[in-house]
């Protein structure tokens, strides 16, 4: 995974956060489902995000929402989809 | 006669005090094990004048600890309050002002809510830790009392109850955002649980799912009922909530109970497959109506669960009608609306359609539902006024006015077609956005699809927008089809694609989140029309 792909997960889960007035930023492990910060809604738009911008085919893995829960688990679940 | 709800629980502890309970955050209790930590922690409560007629609050989110408190706060004869985790503070504390608790419970995501001003209106205080109490040290409380230091006294009984002591108090936002508490009683709640026993038929090798906030009443029934029944209690966890599916599976549940929108999650996320749920023999939904669509993908998921999509407001305890859809049937649905049927009365509660009068309307038209029977709450907290006019007494029985429309068709089916306060008047027009919505989402082959007055200037509407969510059609090809159908006043000025729709912690749409963003410029960019 390159750095412009981290960036553009970052920006979109920032907006995503500034959605719900949340400007606290976070790093890469930092948990953002299991804290409450991201919602059931938030998480489906990470999904179609990911689907229409990275290509992932979440009919051929498996959802599993403890991929979803940090940056660093995202970018593994991308990379996971490529391979 | 004890009306306690905690005292089926004492009871089936002595019977099967090893047999699974609850599951909550990665821990399961056996029937001995919570009944010993319920009692120990109601002792304590009891010791310090808190128990029958007592209120104890529960900020708390699907942990251990909210489940249990809820059990405990029972079983010392008080009344438990949910607050939310996820309310603003300014709400936190206004319906703290109004509740006035005698003491207050939280888990570790209420602790994080606890500010000083919450703290100050919370009254006596109980929390995880003895860490935790001691960074609260300096609160006004007038006593703090930390899970881990509890004295492990002898087990004592769950505290007598009268049908008319109050069970709960539950806050509702109600149209205008100003809380309103909803006072129930036991013997309301026992009438509920009696009424939805026999639908679930829950047996001691059932594994339930515990989905809904406690600030969602629905909530009582999903502790309860297994409870009751000797089966167990699984907790979803927070991370697990767009996505319940690998949960049901991992903990084998048989029992499965949310709003509607946790089946359009799950679409979303493409873990709804066909035949990918079959351990689940019995599912209901609640809380907004259910799209034919969500059940049909609910039914292929689940082929040997029967869908159970039940209505009811808070006032008259938490669902007093249903339609039960057996595995592989098909549903009644409300002719042009694309949503189930809410079906008929629970046993013991009565339904009516009514007209502006009070008067009963003619099988097939339209009017006010309004709810009778074994039921019926108390009424509001502290609004004799409020209550007298919601809960009005006709032909000398004591009725619940819901504010929401429907009709009962020939075969005796009742229809839920919107609420009162979503009719708008466009045009001198009298529209329901249920109606608009119904059509968008058949024209748009789309489940979630919400439609809001704006702008509204003087009070007066002055068009209507439309968003949606997975249309398989684009927004102006929908608009198009609709000019077709629809009186010109009826055709939404614009519609919008969003990923998915705004909702509550619980899953009912967010119509004014809707609102607001039509009104903030800084949100339109994001809108893809």
């Amino acid at each position: 995974m390159n750095s412009s792909d981290l960036v553009r997960i970052r920006t979109f889960l920032t907006g995503v956060l500034a959605e719900h007035d949340d400007h606290a930023g976070f790093d890469d492990a930092e948990s953002l489902v299991q804290s409450g910060r991201l919602d059931s809604l938030a998480v489906v738009k990470l999904v179609s995000f990911l689907e229409a911008d990275f290509g992932v085919d979440f009919t051929r893995i498996e959802f599993d929402p403890q991929r979803f829960d940090s940056m660093r688990e995202i970018a593994a679940l991308i990379e996971d989809a490529r391979a | 006669m004890n009306w306690n709800l905690a005292q089926a629980v004492f009871e089936q502890s002595a019977r099967t005090p090893d047999r699974l309970a609850l599951y909550a955050d990665g821990i399961e209790l056996s029937y001995g094990e919570l009944s010993v930590r319920a009692a120990r922690l109601a002792g304590a409560l009891r010791a310090r004048g808190t128990g029958r007629g007592s209120r104890v609050g529960i900020l708390g989110s699907r942990s251990l600890i909210a489940v249990e408190a809820v059990l405990a706060v029972t079983w010392a004869g008080a009344a438990f309050v949910p607050l939310g985790v996820r309310w603003p503070q300014a709400r936190l504390r206004s319906v703290l002002a109004l509740a006035r608790l005698d003491a207050l419970i939280v888990d570790d995501a209420g602790l994080a809510c606890l500010t000083a001003p919450v703290a100050a209106e919370a009254g006596a205080l109980v929390v995880p830790s003895s860490e935790a109490a001691r960074a609260l040290a300096p609160a006004a409380a007038p006593w703090v009392l930390s899970l881990d230091a509890l004295d492990a006294g002898a087990m004592a009984q769950p505290a007598t109850l009268a049908a008319d002591d109050l069970a709960y108090l539950v806050f509702t936002s109600g149209t205008t955002g100003v809380p309103k508490g909803v006072l129930v009683a036991t013997a309301s709640v026992n009438a509920y649980l009696d009424a939805l026993a026999p639908r679930k038929a829950m047996a001691p090798h059932d594994r339930a799912s515990q989905f809904t906030e406690l600030t969602f009443d629905p909530s009582v029934g999903e502790i309860f009922l297994p409870w009751r029944a000797g089966a167990s209690l699984h907790v979803v966890p927070a991370l697990s909530h767009v996505s319940p599916a690998r949960f049901i599976r991992e903990r084998k549940l048989t029992v499965w109970g949310s709003a509607p929108a946790a089946i359009a999650w799950m679409r979303a996320t493409r873990s709804l497959q066909p035949q990918s749920l079959p351990g689940l023999r019995y599912s209901s939904f609640g809380g907004e109506p259910l799209p034919l669509a969500s059940v049909r993908a609910w039914q292929a998921a689940a082929p040997n669960s029967v869908v159970d999509n039940l209505y009811g407001p808070t006032e008259a305890t938490v669902d007093c009608a249903g339609q039960r859809v057996e595995p592989g049937a098909t549903p009644s649905v409300t002719p042009g609306r694309g949503v189930l049927a809410i079906g008929v009365a629970h046993p013991g509660t009565r339904l009516r359609v009514l007209g502006p009068d009070l008067r009963p309307v003619a099988v097939g038209e339209k009017g006010e539902l309004a709810i009778a029977g074994k039921q019926l709450t108390l009424g509001y907290l502290d609004a004799p006024r409020l209550t007298a006019e919601r809960f009005p007494l006709i032909d000398g029985e004591r009725w619940y006015l819901t504010g929401d429309i429907a009709m009962q068709d020939a075969r005796g089916d009742f229809h839920h077609l919107g609420r009162i306060d979503n009719q708008v008047k466009i045009h001198g027009h009298r529209v329901e956005l249920e109606d608009i919505e119904a059509h968008v989402r058949a024209l748009a082959g789309a489940e979630q699809v919400a439609a809001v007055a704006w702008p509204v200037e003087d009070g007066v509407a002055r068009s209507i927008v439309c968003f949606v969510a997975n249309a398989a059609v684009a927004p102006e090809r929908i608009r198009e089809l609709l000019r077709q159908e629809l009186p010109p006043h009826m055709v939404p000025s614009a519609i919008y694609a969003l990923e998915a729709l705004p909702r509550n912690a619980n899953g009912k749409l967010n119509r004014q989140a809707l609102i607001e963003r039509m009104g903030t410029h800084t949100m339109a960019p994001r809108i893809d029309s």
